[in-house]
């Protein structure tokens, strides 16, 4: 075994030429003296024969060299070499960065007369360091701007909102009562309501007076286009598949009719006869137009949350973190549920809250109430009507399970499907669900993301379920087209309870 | 009989809802939609259309040609701007589709619907002949699919209408 040791002769008569790394001894001035092959191929100085070279030639700032010797001075009348000194050099217009450690060398005087040492080629590490350098600058600085233009497009939202609010209130008689969006079926009823009342109008409206005074009151062609819209005015359930469509046709039909009835000739018909199909046509294009902005309202509210959101977790590592705090769920959840009030009333969906268990956790606020806050927002937002007489409703539950507190948000409406959850796909950056576009729903991805990110920095965690509640089978073209109780579980440690 | 009218747009179900609407109330034509190319192009095979309205960026569907064109069109960086392989390959001007395109279609019966800029896709409308273009954006009417309809309709039949 011995015989396969290095000997302490062959260290002895080891040739530092041979060695990895750069090895010289300059004069004052910089002349290189001496240097072994290495440094004369990071410098492409000849391999062989005296060097014929000064080291500040190949300085970046060769007035930077001045600086370097100082400090070398400084340092060993420290007692101690230069390590680790970075220099950049340039070779042939070639940037090249060493890690320098050398020793002072003196004349018999004392006085400095030169340097020994060694250099190591630290270009590709210094360089990609400084690469990852701008890189992170530049993420900082996207993160900053992309933080503030998402702050300008949520005040714009506010504003939106408030417009909307305003034209919702000018339209006097809201048959819908208040903001909220309104069930299908109460869309569905007032709509046939109006939209027959103006079918049933027309149908008199072109009985009235004798043809001499209708042919003066209106072209033959826009008598035809009334005529041809009572039939359609009845119909529209039938003829218009998509119901998100049914308001928007009714528009354009009532609207063109209000402009016929502006155009006949006046004193060439009855006023009243005039007056209630323009009633009749107004009263319509007014509701379609408050479904409209009834659906616009809650898609803004939507979308005010989503940007809200992505704001948050966007600026939360350029954020200075906030201390933990000690907070009972009970605060946490009042938190959750005012902050998503006006969403839920916006989509007409009750939060309905259970017994909330005593327990106190150790918690960074803004990030676990913004985690719990998606969960409670993807609950609204997925929810379907269960239930003709009542409104939809989500369910907020809390369990004590150990040492840990388990806080369930509950809901009926689109399903997740099983493949989703087992391959993790659902906590997937910018991932949305399978079924999660129904009836245009928008989102952006992040919100299980970020949320189970929170909980797992606070040493917690998520699960997910989602099951059918009907019986059709999974091979059933029907089954995704099912409601589903899906329940979303976030879990935390708990410091104390009662 | 109606003329049988194609809208190829993935947003059409959603998004776009709103514009079908009038289409389907005054009920005069026969209006269908599809969402992907692959099932755009079944329904070509099946049967004529009287006007196609053609979106630019289109998911490709099943079919693995138009899947992997897909996915090539998007790494080359020009997007998912699949609807302007579907519009050659429709026009016979791209044989590498098993599939022959069929026969009746012309570029008379083309309307493309898109976000796109007209500065960005003029060049491939006039290399393949289609005159009729409608952007894409905010604002659009209630009408905008059913004018679009009646000018690709009016220039077929000879009294082209300004846009």
């Amino acid at each position: 075994m011995t015989d396969n040791l290095p000997s302490l002769d062959q260290f002895e008569h080891f040739d530092f030429r041979e060695l990895p790394i750069g090895v010289y001894m300059i004069s004052l001035d910089g002349q290189l003296i001496v240097c072994n092959r290495t440094l004369r191929k990071m410098l492409e100085l000849p391999l062989e024969g005296p060097p014929n070279a000064n080291i500040e030639d190949y300085y970046a700032d060769p007035a930077s060299r001045k600086m370097v010797i100082e400090q070398a001075i400084k340092v060993a009348e420290q007692g101690k070499h230069v390590e680790r000194m970075i220099l950049h050099l340039k070779v042939r217009d070639r940037d090249l960065y060493v890690e320098d450690y050398c020793k002072i060398m003196q004349n018999g005087q004392g006085h400095v007369s030169g340097f020994v040492g060694c250099m190591v080629d630290i270009t590709s590490d210094f360089e990609s360091k400084q690469h990852e350098r701008e890189l992170q600058e530049r993420v900082e600085e996207l993160t900053f701007d992309i933080g503030r233009i998402l702050h300008a497009n949520t005040t714009t939202l506010v504003m939106v909102i408030q417009s909307l609010n305003s034209v919702i209130q000018a339209f006097i008689s809201n048959p819908f009562d208040g903001y909220g969006l309104p069930s299908i079926e109460e869309i569905e009823s007032e709509l046939t309501e109006q939209a027959s009342r103006l079918a049933s109008a027309i149908e008199r409206f072109i009985k009235t007076g004798d043809d001499e005074r209708r042919s003066k009151a209106l072209p033959g062609h826009k008598w035809e286009m009334l005529t041809n819209q009572i039939e359609a005015l009845r119909d529209f359930k039938e003829r218009i598949p998509v119901l998100e469509s049914q308001p928007v046709a009714l528009r354009v039909s009532a609207h063109s009719i209000g402009q016929i009835s502006q155009s006949i000739v006046p004193g060439s018909l009855p006023r009243e006869s005039v007056r209630e199909l323009q009633q009749a046509a107004w009263h319509l294009e007014r509701l379609t137009t408050l479904i409209d902005v009834l659906k616009t309202r809650t898609a803004v509210m939507q979308m005010d949350y989503t940007l809200q959101s992505l704001r948050e977790y966007i600026t939360a590592d350029v954020r200075e973190t906030a201390k933990r705090a000690t907070m009972t769920v009970e605060s946490l959840i009042e938190q959750v549920v005012s902050r998503l009030a006006s969403y839920a009333q916006s989509s007409r969906v009750d939060i309905k809250t259970y017994h909330i268990v005593d327990a106190k956790v150790m918690v960074n606020e803004r990030e676990i109430v913004r985690a719990l806050s998606n969960l409670l927002h993807n609950a609204i937002k997925y929810t379907w009507r269960r239930d003709q007489t009542k409104a939809p409703w989500v369910s907020i539950h809390t369990k004590l399970d150990n040492q840990k507190v388990n806080i369930e948000f509950e809901n009926w409406g689109v399903p997740v499907s099983k493949e989703e959850i087992e391959e993790g796909l659902v906590f997937k950056l910018g991932y949305r669900g399978k079924w999660s576009t129904d009836r245009g729903r928008l989102g952006t991805g992040i919100g299980l993301t970020d949320s189970r990110r929170i909980a797992e920095a606070h040493g917690g965690g998520m699960l997910i379920e989602s099951h059918p509640t009907r019986i059709y089978k999974e091979s059933h073209e029907g089954y995704f087209k099912q409601p589903f109780l899906t329940k979303v579980t976030l879990y935390l440690q708990i410091t104390s309870n009662s | 009989m109606k003329p049988r009218v194609l809208w190829i747009e993935d947003s059409a179900r959603f998004e776009l809802n709103n514009l079908t609407g009038p289409i389907y109330f005054y009920g005069n034509y026969d209006f269908q939609q599809v969402e992907d190319v692959t099932t755009a192009v079944n329904f070509l095979k099946a049967k004529s259309f009287d006007v196609l309205i053609v979106d630019i960026r289109l998911p490709p569907g099943t079919d693995p040609y138009w899947k992997e064109l897909y996915q090539n069109v998007t790494i080359d960086g020009s997007g998912e701007k699949l609807g302007i392989k579907f519009l050659y390959w429709l026009l016979s001007q791209d044989g590498n589709y098993q599939q022959n395109p069929p026969e009746w279609v012309t570029p008379d019966l083309i309307g493309v619907f898109t976000v796109e800029n007209y500065q960005e896709i003029h060049g491939t409308l006039d290399t393949l002949g289609i005159k009729v273009y409608k952007h894409k954006s905010a604002g659009l009417s209630d009408t905008t699919l059913l004018e679009l309809i009646e000018e690709i309709l009016a220039i077929k039949s000879g009294s082209r209408k300004k846009h």
